[in-house]
């Protein structure tokens, strides 16, 4: 018991022992982040917060003195226990970040994506390679934390080592010593192997978050490209942003001096000081947005600005100030300069492509013309400087002084993104485009042979101008066919946008597998001349699924097979790939489940599956008597007069994995097919994707491993008589 | 929202435990009228770092480096120095005194092992003063910080002056 003498220390002292157990809370917390659960990327920002969680939990433990625990530490040591705490708590919110990024919260596609445009425009390599690691939050926004940034923030020398033990003087030089200091054994941890970390502490590390309301709404993830503008713009030790604001909006304390004299005004001289601190503020911060916004344009050009457009609409009127109180722009300003980005004729950018294009694709082309001359009309004069009277008050000839700085420093902004992001990388639109754009008329995914992770910008531009041109109109006709027909909807009048927001997901998710698996492969060729559908019933020999994959996707006979490849196509037979999303029966407390009782179904469909998202390269395993739903990598659209039969190969359902027991594929189906992969009680097989080979063994495991091929689809074409299947017409990419 | 703070943008808070330092520091100079051993070497060069960012923002020779960075620790020395001197006239005033200041700090380094004139013993009292006044917000804003869930110090320091609401 603690002698009631030492009491009072008890009750005066901050607990370090409490304090030094939080950060080893936070430690146990980020060391639990893995590769198995979480994205490589969130493996890695846990392992640079691990560097510095670990030496601050050593150093509060270092404080505690077993011997004498009551002993109040000195003023100025226990003020540094609580700036060491501060760095703990700061360090925690950040667990929920890592902990948000899990496959199912975090479209594992959108990850890839965004890592690779990341990687694609970043600066030059001395500024470190980008880790981008994407997550959803709670509230309806999209945020960049600089992650890199808040570290050097944190890493205070006088807070961290204020002896000066370590060799280091600057905040890069003491966490590079902490990195350092993780990664040696010697210091009694045993650090997580993360591949591609070295031994340079990686400071480009930020999380870009999306509106976790939008995770299925694809054609919003374009407004990610803004953050990865203040990704871009953060990297370097002095940000991009600073040398405008040094340089064509500099201000200073005399300007805001000269405007409250003039205003008649007797401000104390501390006044001016908070005023002059705020107007600097709020031009830094409008510069920032506004160098992101165009750097986004940059990147993605008439995605961006849609989005933008779409999303600053929904949650701004038309009347907000040019520049708002917080600093940050107003929804025509941003617009503006967007659409100002939009319009300079880079080569390939939409300008250029829209008056090279013009011949070949004169409606589209006339359209999408009109549709930004529209916005030239609707943004007005709204990048002219006003003036403003003098007989204003103060605050409203602040707000003009901010509005003429920020719009007097546009042109520097766009230089700076332009050295940034030059031309030649900007987004270039090719002759694709419009071909993406049919393909979504078609329901089908917006990619194209020969696609790469490079091909996202135009691919999510095409979406747009689908959903710009097309979306609604056709909207408008199915709701005009099913109220006729008295046909119930699925989404209420969104069927249209889901199905656009469905084939995107699934077209990025495609890319960067894409080229790999179409390696050494021409694809299905073009046809030479149209192809007229044979009038033949039964199982498609090769060359009819070769001409009917060939055949115009406009063309009633035509079949879709996405990704195609001429490999695949057997003699009588299709080859399919495994997907990479599985959907696991989960033990549930039903005590039964009556199939009759369609509530019940849905519950047992929803609460008895668990989903699983493998990432090429790893491997799904199944336990001997596990019931597994796979997808086929392949997106197949069936014409209304083929039918299709998936079955497993023979070789593998030889080793007791038996694919596909529901194998019929009906007439006008557009989708992944469903693969069930039951394995048998008392096999014991084992199949190595590496070796590419079947192989016994005395394990008691079947793994899988995305891409593989694992089944083959026979099409049959039917009678024609029946009508054509109907419901699931939708791309399911988690089914 | 994103974290796009200026690089560099901090409250008191963020100098909190240099100040305290310092400020323990600098009352033992006063009272003993001796410089012993300088401050741990670490906090030492950040009341040098702060020093030189407050005055960089008020160098009518060059546009600071980080401007928004520097005019925030220049907020914070000004509101300090007026929280813990009488009232200066002018701006000029506030601005010759934190290069007083931040001349007696520098000469710490040059005078190990000295005693004080009675008038340098008061320069230790009133940079003391000034130290505990930046401890004391800083304290206030750390708090407020917990309390506030976090709301970061650039943006308490930034938001719109009383003056014009």
């Amino acid at each position: 018991m603690i002698p009631s003498g030492d009491i009072p220390k008890l009750v005066a002292a901050p607990s370090s022992t409490a304090l030094a157990y939080q950060a080893h809370t936070l430690v146990c917390q980020l060391e639990a982040i893995n590769d198995q659960e979480y994205p490589i990327q969130a493996c890695k920002v846990a392992a640079v917060l691990l560097a510095v969680a670990t030496y601050i939990s050593d150093e509060l433990w270092a404080l505690y003195d077993p011997a004498h625990p009551l002993d109040r530490l000195d003023e100025g040591t226990e003020t540094r226990v609580r700036r060491l705490a501060k760095i703990v708590y700061t360090l925690f919110q950040y667990v929920g970040h890592l902990r948000a990024s899990v496959h199912l919260q975090s479209p594992p596609a959108l990850q890839a994506m965004v890592a690779e445009l990341a990687a694609q425009f970043f600066p030059a390599a001395d500024n470190g390679t980008p880790i981008s690691l994407v997550v959803p939050q709670w509230e309806y926004n999209l945020s960049y934390i600089g992650l890199g940034r808040l570290l050097r923030h944190i890493a205070k020398r006088h807070v961290l080592d204020p002896t000066a033990r370590l060799p280091a003087r600057t905040p890069e030089e003491l966490l590079q010593e902490l990195w350092t200091r993780w990664l040696n054994p010697a210091h009694g941890r045993k650090p997580q192997v993360v591949a591609g970390l070295g031994e340079r502490v990686p400071l480009q590390v930020a999380i870009l978050s999306f509106a976790s309301l939008d995770t299925d709404d694809a054609l919003l993830y374009p407004l990610l490209a803004h953050e990865l503008g203040h990704f871009i713009d953060f990297s370097f030790e002095s940000p991009v942003h600073l040398r405008i604001v040094r340089g064509s909006a500099n201000t200073t304390r005399d300007e805001i001096e000269v405007l409250v004299k003039a205003a008649n005004l007797h401000m104390p001289d501390r006044e001016v000081d908070k005023v002059w601190h705020w107007v600097t503020q709020m031009i830094r911060s409008c510069v920032t947005e506004l160098l992101a916004d165009c750097l986004a344009t940059r990147m993605l050009g008439v995605s961006f600005f849609a989005a933008l457009a779409e999303f600053l609409k929904t949650i701004a009127p038309w009347s907000e100030p040019r520049v708002r109180e917080n600093g940050y722009p107003g929804i025509t300003v941003r617009l503006a300069a967007s659409l100002q980005q939009l319009r300079r004729g880079t080569e390939g950018g939409l300008a250029m492509f829209l008056t090279s294009t013009k011949g070949a694709h004169k409606t589209e082309c006339e359209w999408l013309e009109a549709y930004l001359e529209a916005w030239d009309r609707q943004l007005g004069d709204t990048l002219k400087p006003r003036d403003v009277d003098a007989t204003e008050p103060l605050s409203e000839q602040l707000a003009c002084f901010v509005e003429r700085k920020v719009l007097h420093a546009l042109d520097d902004i766009e230089r700076e993104a332009s050295v940034l992001i030059p031309d030649g990388k900007c987004i270039s639109l090719t002759s694709r485009f419009f071909e993406r754009m049919d393909r979504l008329r078609c329901d089908l995914p917006p990619v194209c042979h020969n696609d790469s992770e490079h091909s996202f910008a135009e691919v999510l531009a095409a979406a747009w101008c689908y959903q710009l041109m097309y979306g609604e109109p056709r909207e408008h006709e199915r709701d005009l066919f099913d109220r006729t027909n008295r046909t119930p909807r699925k989404f209420l009048g969104l069927d249209e946008y889901n199905k656009v927001c469905r084939l995107v997901l699934k077209a990025i998710e495609l890319l960067p597998s894409i080229r790999a698996y179409s390696e050494g492969d021409d694809g299905v060729p073009p046809p030479a001349e149209p192809i007229v559908a044979e009038t033949a019933r039964g199982v498609l020999d090769k060359g009819e699924i070769c001409a009917r994959m060939r055949s115009g996707m406009d063309a009633a006979t035509h079949l879709g097979v996405i990704p195609s490849r001429i490999k695949a196509v057997q003699s009588a037979s299709l080859d399919v790939h495994l997907g990479h999303w599985f959907s696991v029966a989960r033990k549930t407390r039903f005590a039964s489940v009556h199939l009759g009782k369609p509530k019940e179904v849905a519950l047992l469909r929803s609460v008895g599956r668990e989903l699983v998202f493998v990432p090429d390269g790893k491997d799904f395993i199944i336990h001997p008597g596990d019931f597994v739903l796979g997808a086929t990598l392949e997106f197949v659209a069936l014409p209304s007069d083929l039918m299709g039969f998936v079955e497993g190969k023979s070789s593998i359902g030889r080793l007791g994995l038996l694919v596909a027991t529901a194998t019929q594929i009906a007439p006008g189906f557009h989708g992944m097919v469903v693969l069930e992969l039951p394995i048998q009680e008392q096999c014991h097989s084992w199949w190595s994707p590496e070796c590419q080979s079947l192989n016994w063994c005395c394990s008691e495991w079947c793994h899988l491993s995305p891409t593989r091929r694992c089944t083959k689809a026979d099409i049959i074409a039917r009678s024609g008589r029946e009508a054509p299947y109907t419901g699931k017409t939708r791309s399911k990419s988690k089914e | 929202m994103s974290q796009t703070q200026s690089v560099g943008v901090v409250g008191p808070s963020d100098w909190l435990y240099m100040a305290t330092v310092m400020q323990l520091y600098l009352e033992n100079v006063a009272d003993t009228k001796r410089v012993e051993e300088l401050p741990p070497r670490g906090i030492y060069e950040a009341a040098i770092e702060f020093f030189d960012l407050v005055l960089s923002a008020v160098d009518t020779t060059s546009v600071p480096d980080n401007p928004p960075a520097s005019i925030s620790n220049y907020l914070i020395a000004t509101t300090a120095l007026r929280g813990s001197q009488p009232i200066k006239s002018t701006n000029i005033d506030v601005v010759t005194t934190l290069r007083q200041f931040a001349d007696f700090v520098r000469r710490l380094a040059e005078q190990p092992h000295t005693t004080l004139s009675e008038a340098e013993s008061q320069a230790a009292r009133d940079v003391a003063a000034f130290f505990a006044r930046i401890r004391s917000e800083g304290e206030a804003e750390a708090y407020e910080e917990r309390v506030r869930f976090g709301t970061p110090p650039a943006v308490l320091a930034g938001g719109v002056p009383l003056s014009l609401r």
